[in-house]
């Protein structure tokens, strides 16, 4: 058997502008020895031809620069949310009206045989629901013994039923704050908020269970590969808090079937807390140095220092938001912020900050441009995660001290019309995640789902970046537009740069890591508003083949058992893995 | 039988208020509480290395009978251990980061098995005001005022007397409802907040009688802290609307009120009374109090008592 595979393809796209388009690529020891022509890559030795791509179209593997592990715990947990949403083995259907809910929890309600366990369910956005709000009562209407939970989409907030306020002891005496009332003062079954989100035992260590262990990881692995996206981020990550994590995540992503390459960007501290920067920067360079491999990754810190726009907790600049009631706040102080970044920043450690509110992004760049007055770093790379605000004035600051931008361009489709409406208001809806903008003033910037957020895939994220709509049908601001190579662009190459990793993945060009992204049609060539819908053969990485979860028809919301076995469930899911 | 709960103080304030020269005093001092002082930053916490009994990186065990623990990894867990270790505490001192809204960590103090005791903001005098009109923070720190039950204005001695008492008169007239003192936060008296500081009340939790012997006008603690304490023995119940109208007339400088009392029409059974800065509860008492007459204890600075009497308008005792 010879060591070079030759991957026959309809067409290879390989954004490497010297070489744009391929038919073959060479691959040995699984990085890429060249592509073109068969003519042009057969001359490395001896090789094999693989025709399983014959039919498809390769693009470099995609990145997933922003995305959380949490994805993979949420697929422990049946889903009820609003959008359709890929599970481990198919698409949950989104639910639409509080019916169909109730429908679907009766459902769940009859798979479980133990009549007492709680029916833990996650992904409730009120938000599509306007007018009536759910209660224990519309829930008692799937059971009044079996306890049920809801954890809302934003996770500030649960709804549960009758049987479940009885689990949790609570009643109308609890002084607990966040429990909801109805007028009368009986609680109405709504839990707002961690301490009273945590009344009941059962569900908190449920949801703790499904966040942890090895099947998360290959969850995150296994829903990453079925979007085709090869390196993906746990962008807040654990591994410097909570340091007997890292033996966990280093045998599943070094595990050969594992299906992606992983990079953690570690918090050095809880959001809002803080810590030894100078130490945690010395243990950031060890992990580097010592606990690195080809496929697990430690290229850089986060840093949270603002909420979100949807939930008005985003620090913004004048006028502000434009309904609502503003709950912006730093989570960081701005003065302590550039004394935490200096140690990181003169370690050479790239840092990623979190900063929806444009407000916040001023402390952000503010920081940098102190950090880099002290310190001379020219290729940083720090980069503004989210950047949903980001003016021109500020894309421009940006350029010059050479931080990227990661845009959640998803927001776009997700809560695109709930900004033009009701947070910031028509302008800025249609200049949000202006993506035409910091391509025009020179910003590095990629595209990202904030997975478990929204589901991870860089194909919708493409989409939401090419064409901007909504589902109420707008245009959200067709002058920030960008074309398929662009969007493309940005979720390989660039997501790549911000990384540190471009000299390794983000083309498909001699010496890179042959990972690869097989679709069925080439993203430049489909009407744009296809993009989304191309179908996922599945992925390569580092010249292994990792075929994609078939899915025929949408699968039920099908409860997943949380308890048990922790290995043997780990086991099964390993075992879908490499099917 | 009512289940025990532990007393939670939330201590909030911008940057540079005080909060940490708080926080040593009280892990270094012998205040004879067994406290757990969540701290938000452990590197700033100079704690003697003779006190230290033992730590293990997340949480050093003082010989003051405090246990100092770090936030890295989840605010929940650390409350949910803490609530685990019920017996050996008799209070919890959370420091929340200089631009949290306190309220939000008030909340968790208000799950099972603890009891919000009070939320105490510091506010330095000669910066606070111009803090509260920063175009960045300025909402921050006017949230943290407002979530106050207590505001200790520090740092007058380098603001001087006059910029003190206006900073004093500026927090007030924006936090009506909280008590609003001045002292520097190395001496702020937290420990007052808490319900086993002093002996009298502890006698009372005791269900003993304070014999009126004890001719102690003030308590001098070895950091040269001075307050004063008073007794109030009502003869006649009053409605709850008269006790929440007498608590709310207080002045300021009184921070403690705690005891038990019976209400008018609300049958003959006592109902214990917690109150700090602006926070009051009222509870029905256990039974071993049923055959106590009423009594409240009343902490406060020096000067604090003059012209207070009962509820009932009986006189006070100093005691």
């Amino acid at each position: 058997m010879s060591d070079i595979t030759i991957y026959k393809a309809k067409k290879i796209i390989t954004m490497n502008p010297s070489n744009p388009e391929a038919t073959h690529v060479a691959v040995r020891d699984g990085r890429i020895l060249g592509a073109g022509t068969l003519d042009e890559v057969k001359g490395w030795g001896k090789y094999e031809i693989d025709d399983t791509f014959k039919h498809h179209v390769l693009v470099p593997g995609m990145i997933e620069a922003h995305a959380h592990v949490a994805e993979g715990a949420s697929a422990n947990i049946p889903y009820v949310g609003y959008f359709d949403r890929p599970l481990v083995n198919g698409v949950a259907k989104g639910i639409k009206s509080y019916d169909e809910l109730i429908a679907t929890l009766r459902k769940m309600d009859k798979e479980i045989s133990d009549p007492k366990q709680l029916l833990l369910v996650q992904g409730f956005d009120p938000i599509y629901f306007p007018g009536e709000r759910l209660t224990c009562q519309q829930l008692d209407a799937v059971s009044t013994t079996r306890p049920i939970y809801i954890i809302h989409a934003s996770l500030h907030l649960a709804t549960v039923n009758t049987a479940a306020l009885k689990a949790g002891n609570i009643t109308r005496d609890t002084q607990t704050a966040g429990v909801g009332r109805y007028e009368n003062g009986e609680p109405n079954g709504e839990l707002q908020e961690a301490p009273a989100m945590s009344l009941i035992p059962e569900a908190i260590q449920m949801v703790m269970k499904s966040a942890s262990g090895e099947q998360t990881l290959w969850n995150f692995g296994i829903l990453s590969r079925n979007a085709g996206v090869t390196t993906v981020t746990d962008l807040a990550g654990s591994i410097l808090t909570q340091p007997k994590s890292l033996s966990t995540w280093q045998s599943v992503v070094n595990d050969p079937k594992f299906p992606a390459r992983v990079a953690i960007y570690n918090i050095p501290a809880a959001p809002g807390s803080t810590a030894d920067w100078g130490a945690m920067a010395a243990r950031m360079k060890a992990l580097q140095a010592d606990e690195s491999s080809d496929k697990l990754r430690f290229p850089g810190i986060k840093l949270v220092i603002d909420g979100s726009i949807q939930g008005w907790t985003a620090v913004m600049n004048e006028p502000g938001y434009y309904t609502g009631e503003d709950h912006g706040m730093l989570l960081t102080v701005p003065e302590q912020f550039k004394d935490w970044m200096r140690p990181f920043h003169e370690a050479g450690i790239n840092m990623h900050v979190h900063c929806n509110g444009d407000k916040t992004i001023d402390v952000f760049l503010d920081a940098v441009e102190d950090v880099l007055k002290k310190c001379a770093w020219l290729d940083h790379r720090h980069t503004c995660q989210h950047a949903q605000l980001v003016t021109s004035a500020q894309f421009r600051r940006m350029a010059k001290m050479g931080i990227c931008a990661n845009i959640f361009s998803n927001h776009i489709w997700y809560w695109g019309d709930q900004h033009y409406e009701q947070t910031v208001g028509p302008e800025r809806a249609n200049r949000m995640e202006a993506c035409a903008t910091a391509r025009r003033e020179g910003v590095h910037f990629s595209l990202h789902s904030d997975a478990s957020v929204t589901p991870v895939g860089q194909l919708h994220t493409m989409w939401c970046a090419v064409n901007r709509v909504t589902p109420k049908g707008r245009v959200l601001g067709e002058h920030e537009r960008i074309n398929a190579y662009d969007a493309l662009y940005a979720v390989t190459v660039d997501a790549a740069y911000q990384m540190h990793m471009d000299h390794e993945i983000g083309s498909i060009e001699t010496g890179k890591w042959a990972d690869f992204t097989v679709l069925e049609e080439s993203p430049l060539d489909v009407r744009p508003m296809k993009i989304k819908d191309i179908g996922v053969w599945g992925t390569v990485v580092g010249g292994v083949k990792h075929e994609a979860t078939r899915v025929s028809a949408p699968a039920a919301a099908k409860p997943v058992r949380v308890s048990g076995n922790g290995k043997k469930t780990a086991k099964a899911a390993k075992k879908a893995a490499v099917k | 039988m009512q289940q025990k709960t532990i007393p939670v103080i939330i201590l909030g304030g911008y940057l540079g208020a005080g909060k940490t020269t708080l926080l040593n005093r009280l892990l270094s001092e012998q205040h004879g509480l067994r406290l757990a002082v969540i701290v938000n930053d452990f590197g700033a916490i100079n704690v003697d290395a003779g006190l230290i009994q033992s730590s293990d990186g997340e949480t050093i065990a003082l010989t003051n009978g405090c246990i100092c623990c770090g936030m890295a990894n989840n605010f929940m867990e650390v409350m949910f251990d803490l609530r685990n270790r019920a017996g050996e505490l008799d209070g919890v001192v959370v420091e929340t980061s200089g631009v949290a809204d306190p309220a939000q960590a008030g909340a968790y103090a208000t799950m099972p098995g603890f009891r919000l005791a009070a939320i105490l903001v510091l506010a330095d005098a000669e910066r606070v005001q111009r803090l509260s009109r920063d175009s960045l923070i300025g909402r921050s720190v006017s949230r943290q005022l407002q979530a106050a039950d207590v505001i200790i204005v520090t740092k007058g001695d380098l603001a001087g007397n006059e910029k003190t008492r206006t900073v004093v008169a500026w927090v007030k007239e924006r936090v009506p409802a909280a008590n609003v003192i001045a002292t520097p936060a190395g001496s702020a008296p937290v420990n007052l907040l808490f319900d086993a500081l002093s002996s009298a009340s502890s006698r009372l939790e005791a269900g003993q009688h304070d014999d009126g012997d004890h001719h102690e006008h003030a308590h001098h603690d070895e950091h040269g802290d001075l307050y004063v304490r008073a007794t109030a023995w009502p003869q006649q119940p009053v409605t709850r609307a008269a006790l929440q109208q007498w608590y709310a007339a207080l002045p300021d400088s009184i921070l403690r009120v705690k005891g038990w009392l019976r209400l008018e029409g609300e049958g003959d059974q006592p109902f214990v009374m917690q109150g700090v800065g602006k926070r009051l509860s009222v509870t029905p008492a256990g039974a071993h109090l049923a055959q106590q007459p009423s009594m409240l204890i009343l902490l406060g600075l020096p000067g604090s008592l003059d012209g207070v009497s009962s509820p009932d308008g009986t006189p006070l005792k100093e005691s």
